[in-house]
């Protein structure tokens, strides 16, 4: 029997008193590409911060490819794209591609990840820091950065936010590609999921 | 080790690419000590003792602004939840950040205690185990200062509460350190010099030790 990518069972998440998370289970199989929609402040983010381990779920549990989340065997099959781009501003995009590659152990994630920011329309030459990139730039380069590693699991929180069209495709492309993902955004146009999600009251719902 | 050697890399280029803020540091570090260089008159006999003093002050106080900006950064940039999120061991993370800071703690130091013989008197053939001696104190006071830069990072009182919370922590320190400088760079012996090592050296053991082990905890959420 094929093990889960990610299997969220009875999750409670709270902030003070308030709920955001709500009994809500989800699975991903392999293979399957999740889109989850929702309005702001509905829990999406919540939910894919329980899922790569940055919040622990008040009640419930989160496994992922069957181990657990604080396993850094399981945490090393993971590529994150979070909102913000995650990127050490004083260094240059492929500085930062290397330095994550690195942490990750992954021995080709730099050659990787320089031909990920060509596909992107950016430049691994050049030396300028992150900091002087615009906001489309930074974020493509955090795809860059999650994908380096060629992950498992992709979890990506509004990888189209900040984007012209054509940004928007070229990270599509390869959002589209990847073996298995979750992804929060509202672009319905850009990335082809095989599952439509929707955030209500803290639990997933079959979106129309 | 592999992953450590990058960590200090991505810190020390990050440093190397804003040296205006190391040059302030080390200016405020400066400026604290000549202020305090005006507490005395300037033909006190016990200019030396009480430089001792003063220059660990200047080197706490400069250190404090290190530890905030250290996690304050990564917070506010996102990586330290892309560390937290990756493979990282939690452990490695603490090192890094630790040495990172000593390394700008250390130059704060090496640049002030010469000043201190200038400002306040005492033996110049005690700088080189004065500046040791600082290093030393410091590598306590950087182990707390670290995790409780981490334990403070997002909270809006944050400059107001990592002293509140370092300040008490540091004083088996202090004491230790002020000891061994007026000793050394003073020329004054204040009690026994060997309890002052072993002072030094047994709380900078409890200081690595306890935030080694306590770093996990606070880099959970």
């Amino acid at each position: 029997m094929d093990v889960a990518a990610v299997e969220v069972a009875g999750v409670d998440r709270r902030y003070g008193a308030t709920r955001v998370l709500s009994s809500l289970d989800l699975s991903v199989a392999s293979g399957d590409r999740v889109v989850i929609t929702g309005p702001n402040g509905s829990g999406k983010t919540t939910l894919l911060r329980v899922i790569a381990g940055l919040l622990r779920p008040t009640r419930g549990s989160v496994r992922v490819f069957g181990g657990e989340i604080s396993d850094a065997s399981v945490r090393r099959r993971i590529g994150i794209a979070p909102h913000m781009p995650a990127l050490y501003p004083r260094l240059s995009a492929f500085e930062n591609i290397r330095f994550w590659s690195a942490v990750y152990g992954s021995p080709d994630g730099a050659a990787r990840g320089r031909e990920l920011l060509r596909r992107l329309d950016l430049d691994p030459d050049d030396t300028r820091p992150v900091s002087s990139y615009s906001q489309g730039m930074r974020q493509r380069t955090a795809i860059a950065r999650a994908l380096c590693t060629d992950p498992d699991l992709v979890l990506a929180d509004e990888p189209f936010a900040a984007l012209d069209p054509s940004g928007a495709d070229a990270i599509a492309a390869l959002l589209n590609g990847v073996r298995t993902a979750i992804v929060v955004t509202h672009d319905r146009e850009h990335f082809h999921p095989t599952r439509h999600l929707a955030m209500r009251g803290g639990k997933l719902v079959a979106a129309a | 080790m592999k992953r450590l050697g990058w960590l200090l890399w991505k810190d020390t280029l990050t440093e190397a690419r804003s040296l205006e803020r190391l040059g302030t540091l080390v200016l405020f570090a400066v400026v604290t000590l000549v202020t305090l260089s005006f507490a005395l008159p300037p033909d006190s006999t016990a200019r030396p003792l009480v430089g001792a003093g003063f220059v660990w002050i200047a080197i706490v106080f400069a250190s404090v602004l290190e530890f905030r900006r250290s996690f304050e950064s990564e917070r506010k940039d996102g990586t330290l939840d892309g560390l937290r999120a990756s493979p990282l061991d939690s452990t490695l993370l603490f090192v890094s950040k630790a040495l990172s800071t000593f390394l700008v703690v250390a130059i704060v130091t090496a640049a002030l205690v010469p000043l201190t013989r200038l400002f306040f008197g005492g033996r110049t053939a005690g700088i080189g185990a004065a500046i040791g001696i600082a290093l030393l104190g410091a590598a306590g006071l950087i182990a707390w200062g670290t995790l409780f830069g981490a334990v403070v990072g997002s909270s809006r009182a944050a400059d107001v509460v990592l002293p509140i919370l370092l300040f008490p922590l540091v004083v088996p320190q202090t004491i230790a350190v002020v000891r061994l400088l007026a000793c050394y760079l003073g020329g004054v012996t204040l009690g026994s010099v060997s309890t002052g090592w072993l002072l030094l050296l047994a709380f900078d053991g409890l200081a690595w030790g306890t935030s080694v082990l306590l770093f996990e905890y606070v880099l959970d959420e």
